[in-house]
């Protein structure tokens, strides 16, 4: 065996490269899709992360000894109703009266179907059945479910609340987020007094109380990281010569401009 | 309702998602939480590697700002200082024996649970986001407003008085 792989044992080795490995390309293939230096770049963007993507949902199977592979698993399973929701809101969006790229208007309620049967879908995991990795409940997914219906339940307050004081004339759209929200904390509170198909209420109250935590931490973690970048752009900027004024024009230049305006302006008159 | 933007229209936009949360919690609690001694140590945890990540995140992006600067030195360093103190936190406290450490056994397992934990929390968060966005702006799309935001363009007919010059 050479040096280097001696170092890392085979069971990581197999970790890094169906796992680790295609994790990291959904992000690289993101940040080349805002690469703007090159057209090739910027086209293998989209194929990278995709492909990145199909490598972590089959985790699971490439990867089986890996208790990371339960995250591959949870994708699986989730992106089903995440694409039904992502569909329903695109056929809800352009199904209304929107002055580009408008739908029939039949797209409008089949959005809004979309979004129930995709949201159903989720709820039928908790109330019918679990996701089940290595035959118990895959712990990510108690995670997921309940950051999923925290967040919605907490921005969904927070943007009904932006869309009446910012909107002009929108209470009632912002009603209708802010019903949502307020539905979302129902559930949850639902899922506090009541049994699941698998997790039990005691185990969803704890898993809400972690989920809070684990939201907190991850929203100030970047909000710390994104005031970082500012102030290292801050201090750059500041610390930058000021930009001394150009000279003035001199009369060729004066002249040069003029002719430059006279051939743009008149027309064929 | 239109407001002005300024720091009491923020409370106001907060205020509703800290009482829910504040309500959600105590509720919690008093129905009983059962096992979350860990919950420090998860909030601990998601706090420094989302700080760590999103710094490097974000010192990629300073590529692009350095670009458009003649590619000065110093953003680019001091970004990566930043992350380097994220990534030298997060290997200081997960050394200290359980400070930081849930049921992983090693330092190194922590540290990738970590991210792998990172990952699921955003992918809800984002997924929860993307919905909330989707159904409002479907809202304001199948809506429009009753009154048109400009003023509408009505012929008026101008009448124009010629008063009489009294000199001629």
């Amino acid at each position: 065996m050479p040096m280097g792989m001696a170092l890392v044992e085979p069971q990581q080795f197999e970790a890094l490269l169906w796992f680790w490995l295609p994790l990291a390309l959904v992000p690289l293939g993101f940040w080349m899709l805002l690469s703007r230096r090159s057209v090739v770049l910027r086209k293998m963007g989209m194929p990278t992360a995709f492909f990145g993507f199909i490598m972590l949902m089959a985790a699971q199977w490439t990867v089986p000894d890996s208790d990371s592979s339960a995250s591959g698993h949870l994708l699986l399973v989730v992106i089903g109703p995440i694409l039904l929701l992502a569909i329903g809101s695109f056929m809800a969006i352009f199904g209304g009266p929107v002055p580009v790229g408008r739908l029939p208007p039949v797209a409008r309620p089949a959005g809004y179907f979309s979004i129930a049967m995709g949201l159903a879908w989720l709820a039928a995991f908790h109330l019918v059945q679990s996701p089940l990795w290595r035959g118990e409940v895959n712990p990510y997914w108690m995670v997921w479910w309940a950051v999923f219906l925290l967040a919605l339940c907490l921005i969904g307050t927070s943007l009904a609340q932006i869309v009446y004081l910012f909107g002009d004339d929108r209470g009632r759209t912002a009603a209708n987020v802010g019903l949502f929200g307020v539905g979302s904390g129902a559930v949850l509170l639902a899922m506090m007094f009541n049994d699941g198909a698998q997790v039990s209420a005691i185990q969803m109250r704890s898993q809400i109380w972690l989920a809070t935590a684990d939201l907190l931490g991850t929203i100030a973690g970047i909000l710390m990281a994104v005031m970082a970048f500012a102030i290292v752009i801050n201090l750059y900027e500041r610390s930058l010569a000021e930009i001394e004024p150009t000279a003035p024009l001199s009369e060729t230049e004066k002249q040069r401009v003029s002719a430059i305006i006279f051939d743009n302006l008149g027309g064929e008159e | 309702m239109k407001v002005e933007n300024g720091k009491g229209t923020w409370i106001l936009v907060l205020a509703p998602t800290l009482i829910f949360l504040i309500l959600i919690l105590v509720i919690d609690s008093v129905l009983g939480l059962g096992e979350v001694s860990n919950a420090f140590k998860r909030f601990a945890n998601a706090f420094l590697t989302a700080y760590t990540l999103t710094a490097g995140a974000l010192f990629g992006a300073m590529f692009f700002y350095a670009d458009s600067r003649n590619r000065p030195f110093a953003p680019l360093f001091g970004m990566l200082a930043a992350t380097a103190v994220g990534a030298g936190m997060i290997f200081l406290f997960l050394s200290q024996s359980d400070l930081l450490m849930e049921q992983s056994t090693s330092m190194q397992a922590q540290f990738f649970s970590n991210i792998v934990h990172l990952a699921v929390v955003f992918l809800a968060l984002v997924a929860a986001a993307g919905l909330l966005a989707g159904i409002t702006m479907a809202h304001i799309t199948g809506n429009p407003p009753r009154r048109l935001p400009w003023p509408d363009e009505v012929d008026v007919d101008v009448e124009v008085v010629v008063e009489a010059d009294s000199e001629e």
